[in-house]
């Protein structure tokens, strides 16, 4: 199909790799090409870079308009990608069958998931693969607390990976593997992206959207100073971070490419929990100039600011980027181009949001936007949460004086482990820069952040365990 | 002439799944979703209602559930007029969380809040009187010692659900004449909005408005 209309997938993939080419501009394609072919060439490129094992240009490719295209692509470069970013050598205790605390919380939410979806086997089917997805989940990791809204996000991977590619529909028998690689990617995205989510105290997820704040500050100090987010902290993003916006958007169970999938397929892609963020920060600066209408309308009709400044967000949004909002799906594109050229975090913004992100936080582990991390085993990442648990509870005890350094106490399994972690990112990251295959996407001006963020994760580990020994 | 417009900050506060934002449902839109969605943080929606010559005005703060989200409450409950303490009368554990709320609402919440105990679901029983696990006098005698407004409600059916809403404006001291000023602003507002569901409802909601 490609040859005939005059560009083979291996010059689609060339065009691709141009070191300078914004990997989300397809406009060197002829101009007689519609969005379908675009997407039909863009689907064997994707298939070559699964086929090569090319995780570079899969990852490019994912980030780039229309995502990963369809659910098939999506199950296999959602599959790859995962399995790249966390590599567990091996796990805690592999079947666990004591109840999780919160499992009839997960059935309350279970029974109440896929009510959109007409047919009652297909709900069916999807709701029982949704509650073993999760408890499976939260047998093996008993230390991790659910949250409502964390079957939304799962939602979305039991949609994508129980799709049955032949008809174009979900299947009512998922096979015994297909269910294992769903497991796999449940629990690594779980781990890598959501941990924060999952610990025992909502204090993660609010500094999570701490971050924002910066982000809007950097484009719009105007806005920045309406919204009084010097003050308040923006709380009413906190449904769509929980979720991955995946509470205001439901995953479609027709195949289609729904905006959804392309933003799971952008954080995954981007490596990194700072992509919600971003994507937070840019619909509301998308819709500047309805929250300024609306809040100057409704001075005056609230007793204080904070409850205003919700008040208008939350509507606005909520009226612009759901599913039913008519508009929804042209602003989404918007702001997701927007967002593919510039999710990456200024360093600058990074180091403040660094002071008040607790330091075991996928933002500064796991999911910081650096391609890959490997734990040694769970018993480290166990010690992780603990870890991450006890720096809470001392942010919370003391006064933010000093927010930096001191109570940075790893015992040395922890020290080791990120310090092998954040030796073999350097690594990588060199490795990558000086072996650039032709066809394989350059990222060289990335390459060289990660290489430079890397060394200074090292040195920070190797300044703390000189500090606490 | 418009009427007088007074605004109450209301807050919805219970265990999960007790049906709390199917009360807001079927008072702001007149419907109801069988398996409605989990609520995360909250929600924030408007109603208004004529209570004799006065519009009330609604704001509705509708909260999660989850224990996990519990420490959100008291940005939500701050500054509140009014709350509704809901509660499953299917579900005994549901009563004793609307206790622990209406505890603390009274230890933290502005001094004058109107509280309405509210148990929701009464449908069920309606149709078996066995599925009935928390007794109308207990809850009855929870809101007389703590001065709390009592419904028993079904969101499904519709049953009561103005009544509390109308209940809870009744006792709040409306607007003189001479504070209208503030509220005029709001027809600006409500022409610039756009509509979400608006219930045809003559005696109760009088069309969901703004913010």
């Amino acid at each position: 199909m490609a040859s005939i209309l005059g560009l083979g997938e291996s010059d689609l993939t060339t065009q691709l790799a141009d070191t300078n080419r914004d990997t989300n501009d397809l406009s060197f394609l002829p101009s007689f090409y519609n969005d379908k072919t675009q997407c039909e060439l863009k689907s064997q490129v994707i298939s070559r870079a699964l086929r090569k094992k090319e995780n570079t240009l899969l990852c490019a490719l994912g980030k780039s308009k229309c995502g990963f295209v369809n659910n098939d692509l999506r199950q296999k470069s959602w599959n790859t990608i995962l399995n790249n970013q966390l590599i567990l050598y091996s796990s805690p205790k592999e079947v666990n069958n004591t109840p999780h605390c919160d499992e009839k919380q997960i059935e309350l939410d279970v029974r109440r998931s896929f009510g959109y979806v007409k047919d009652e086997v297909e709900r069916n089917c999807l709701k029982k693969a949704l509650k073993q997805a999760i408890v499976t989940f939260f047998r093996k990791y008993p230390t991790l607390r659910y949250y409502q809204g964390y079957h939304d996000v799962i939602s979305v991977l039991v949609v994508v990976f129980c799709l049955d590619p032949k008809r174009n529909k979900i299947s009512r028998n998922i096979s015994g593997q297909r269910r294992k690689i769903l497991y796999k990617c449940v629990e690594i995205f779980s781990l890598a992206y959501l941990r924060d989510f999952l610990m025992d105290s909502l204090d993660f997820p609010i500094d999570q959207i701490s971050v924002i704040p910066l982000l809007i500050q950097d484009k719009d100090p105007q806005l920045f100073q309406r919204l009084q987010l010097d003050k308040q902290k923006p709380l009413y993003a906190i449904a769509s971070v929980l979720t991955i916006f995946s509470h205001d958007m439901r995953p479609d169970i027709t195949g289609a490419n729904s905006i959804i999938f392309q933003i799971f397929d952008l954080v995954l892609c981007t490596h990194s929990m700072y992509t919600p963020l971003v994507l937070y920060a840019n619909i509301v600066l998308a819709l500047r100039d309805r929250i300024n209408k609306e809040y100057t309308a409704n001075i005056g009709n609230f007793d204080n600011d904070v409850d205003l400044v919700h008040a208008v967000v939350q509507k606005v949004l909520m009226q612009s980027i759901n599913d039913e909002a008519p508009q929804s799906r042209q602003l989404w594109e918007t702001v997701l181009d927007r967002t593919r050229s510039d999710y990456s975090i200024d360093p600058k913004l990074e180091k403040k949001a660094c002071k008040f992100i607790n330091k075991t936080s996928p933002l500064r582990t796991t999911a910081s936007g650096r391609p890959q991390l490997e734990i040694n085993d769970g018993y480290s990442l166990d010690k992780l949460i603990k870890k991450g648990i006890v720096l809470n509870n001392k942010k919370k005890d003391k006064v933010p004086k000093d927010t930096d350094g001191q109570d940075w106490n790893y015992d040395r399994l922890i020290k080791t482990s990120l310090l092998v972690g954040a030796a073999s990112l350097a690594l990588g990251a060199c490795h990558q820069h000086g072996s650039l295959l032709p066809d394989t996407m350059a990222t060289s001006h990335l390459d060289l952040n990660r290489i430079a963020s890397s060394v200074s994760l090292v040195s920070d580990s190797l300044k703390h365990i000189i500090n606490s020994s | 002439m418009s009427k007088p417009v007074t605004s109450i900050k209301l807050v919805l506060l219970g265990e999960a799944a007790v049906g709390k934002s199917s009360i807001v449902l079927r008072f702001v839109s007149d419907d109801f979703s069988e398996n409605k969605e989990p609520t995360i943080g909250a929600a924030f929606l408007t109603q208004r209602v004529n209570i004799n010559d006065h519009t009330v005005k609604f704001e509705i703060w509708d909260t999660a559930g989850q224990e996990r989200f519990a420490s959100l409450a008291p940005m939500y409950y701050r500054n509140a007029q009014a709350a509704l303490v809901v509660y499953d009368v299917t579900k005994p554990q549901s009563f004793i969380k609307a206790r622990h709320w209406v505890k603390e609402l009274h230890e933290q919440a502005s001094k004058n809040i109107i509280i309405a105990l509210v148990g929701n679901k009464v449908d069920i029983v309606d149709e078996n009187e066995e599925e009935r696990k928390v007794a109308r006098e207990e809850a009855e005698k929870l809101a007389e010692e703590e001065g709390l407004l009592f419904f028993e409600t079904s969101a499904k059916t519709g049953a009561n659900i103005n009544e509390v809403f109308m209940g809870i404006g009744e006792k709040i001291p409306l607007k003189g004449p001479e504070e209208e000023a503030q509220g005029s602003g709001l027809n600006v507002t409500d022409d610039q909005r756009v509509n979400l569901d608006s219930p045809g409802n003559a005696d109760g909601p009088a069309g969901a408005c703004s913010c």
